[in-house]
């Protein structure tokens, strides 16, 4: 496999893809955990509401964080939480409508969500998981005869 | 203020006149500038006066001690039907507007650390076939910068999403003690993370919090997006002194380029001091006048150049 690109091609070409699926994910929590805290708990005193929407939606952005270092190590199959995750945000806040949500914020938690699904089944985020599948072999490899020796 | 009269201390009109006569009566005038000109952030700032009918009264002229560009005090009387609590919301609720712009960026700023931090992660990964165990390392600094950065980018995201639905909820949150916990941590991860020396930095944040006497949660707070980043390049310039040169005149440079006016704070103590000034005079005269203690706010603002 001596055809595998140079870090920096391999950036270049696969590094806006990957981080735009990131950011689009942290987006739609950052707009979608409020709205829903706000939509389904109008009871929950607003400390408690604040409390629990931001280290809830923290927590889920470290699980984005994880999902995504672990496709970075070449294992694909952590992509099926992160779609899960997202779906849930679009499941969540399109009925969020029936409480007269902040249009912007509305509209917004559903473009980043929707956006994240599109960047995630792209062409490129598909190639990307292959190709660092193949590192890892490479990487699994290399440490086997290192360990060999 | 365009009106040369002004410039050299007459005022246009009789209203102005007798506004002048008033507070020159009222406020221990040379006590008052004795205050400001203690701090020497603001030696020699021009003093304005805004009383309750609208008059701007010039106290004093800028003179060029402390900056090039003017600075001025500007003193604002409440209007005589407001009630003093009403007049402090009105004053601090006048900013609100540009909160924002100011999360946004903040927001973009984080954001792009979580960015660099993701390319660490990725180049590392894709450089361990190469250099084989070497760059673990290198990925596990990543890791960690990676997960700070963006978990701060989400949460700067966060205050972005409340300030356009909600922005007294960034209020709540400034003063909960759960969230500044929170946040200290984050920061002091993506410190970590970043200068990839755990000593260095907890040295130097200690360092900061016996000289100035300030919580590790001031010291980092103190310190903006912009001198986080140079502190982080300090720590990396430790680690490798080859650098320091060339980036100390980057730094200067940039520092050069990006210099901006903004309407300036007055440091806590000065105001302290000033409203000591005026308070003497002001709360007792006022009350006595109008049954009424009189409010004032105080605001110092930087321009570019003379109106």
């Amino acid at each position: 496999m001596n055809e595998l690109p140079g870090i920096r091609s391999f950036l270049a070409q696969y590094f806006p893809v990957f981080m735009g699926a990131i950011l689009a994910a942290v987006f739609s929590l950052v707009f979608a955990v409020p709205l829903i805290f706000d939509s389904y708990f109008p009871r929950l005193p607003m400390d408690d509401n604040l409390k629990y929407s931001f280290l809830g939606g923290l927590a889920l952005t470290w699980g984005i964080v994880q999902c995504n270092f672990m496709i970075a190590r070449g294992r694909p199959q952590w992509v099926w939480p992160l779609v899960m995750l997202l779906a849930l945000c679009v499941l969540g806040v399109l009925p969020t409508i029936a409480f007269g949500p902040h249009p912007l914020s509305y509209g917004l938690s559903l473009l980043f969500p929707l956006l994240g699904l599109l960047l995630l089944n792209s062409k490129r985020h598909r190639e990307m998981r292959q190709k660092l599948v193949e590192v890892r072999r490479l990487r699994q490899a290399i440490i086997a005869t290192h360990k060999a020796r | 203020m365009s009106n040369p009269l002004l410039n050299i201390g007459m005022d246009s009109n009789r209203s102005q006149f007798m506004a002048r006569q008033r507070i020159e009566s009222q406020i221990n005038l040379p006590r008052l500038f004795a205050a400001i000109d203690a701090d020497p952030a603001i030696v020699g700032a021009g003093v304005v006066y805004i009383d309750a009918d609208f008059n701007v009264v010039t106290l004093r002229e800028f003179q060029p001690i402390c900056s090039i560009a003017p600075k001025r005090i500007i003193l604002r009387e409440a209007q005589k039907y407001i009630a003093p609590a009403q007049f402090a919301q009105q004053v601090q609720d006048n900013p609100r507007e540009s909160r924002l712009v100011g999360e946004a960026i903040n927001t973009s700023l984080s954001c792009a650390g979580a960015i660099i931090g993701w390319i660490v992660v990725l180049s590392g990964t894709v450089a361990v076939p190469f250099t084989a165990g070497a760059s673990s390392v290198i990925t596990a600094i990543g890791y960690t910068a990676a997960t700070a950065s963006t978990l701060q980018c989400f949460a700067s995201g966060y205050r972005v999403s409340n300030e356009i639905s909600d922005p007294s909820k960034n209020d709540k949150l400034d003063s909960s003690e759960w969230y500044q916990y929170t946040m200290i941590a984050l920061d002091a991860a993506s410190l970590i993370g970043v200068g990839a020396s755990t000593l260095t930095t907890i040295k130097l944040v200690r360092l900061n919090q016996a000289t100035t006497g300030k919580s590790v949660r001031e010291v980092l707070r103190g310190l903006n997006r912009q001198e986080r980043a140079k502190l982080t390049k300090e720590l990396l310039s430790i680690q490798d002194p080859r650098m320091t040169a060339k980036m100390l005149k980057l730094k200067q440079l940039s520092g050069e380029a990006t210099k901006r006016f903004t309407p300036a704070q007055v440091k806590h103590a000065t105001v302290t001091q000033i409203q000591d000034a005026l308070g003497a005079a002001i709360g007792f005269t006022g009350s006595a006048i109008s049954g009424n203690v009189r409010t004032i706010a105080v605001g110092l603002y930087e321009e570019m150049s003379n109106e």
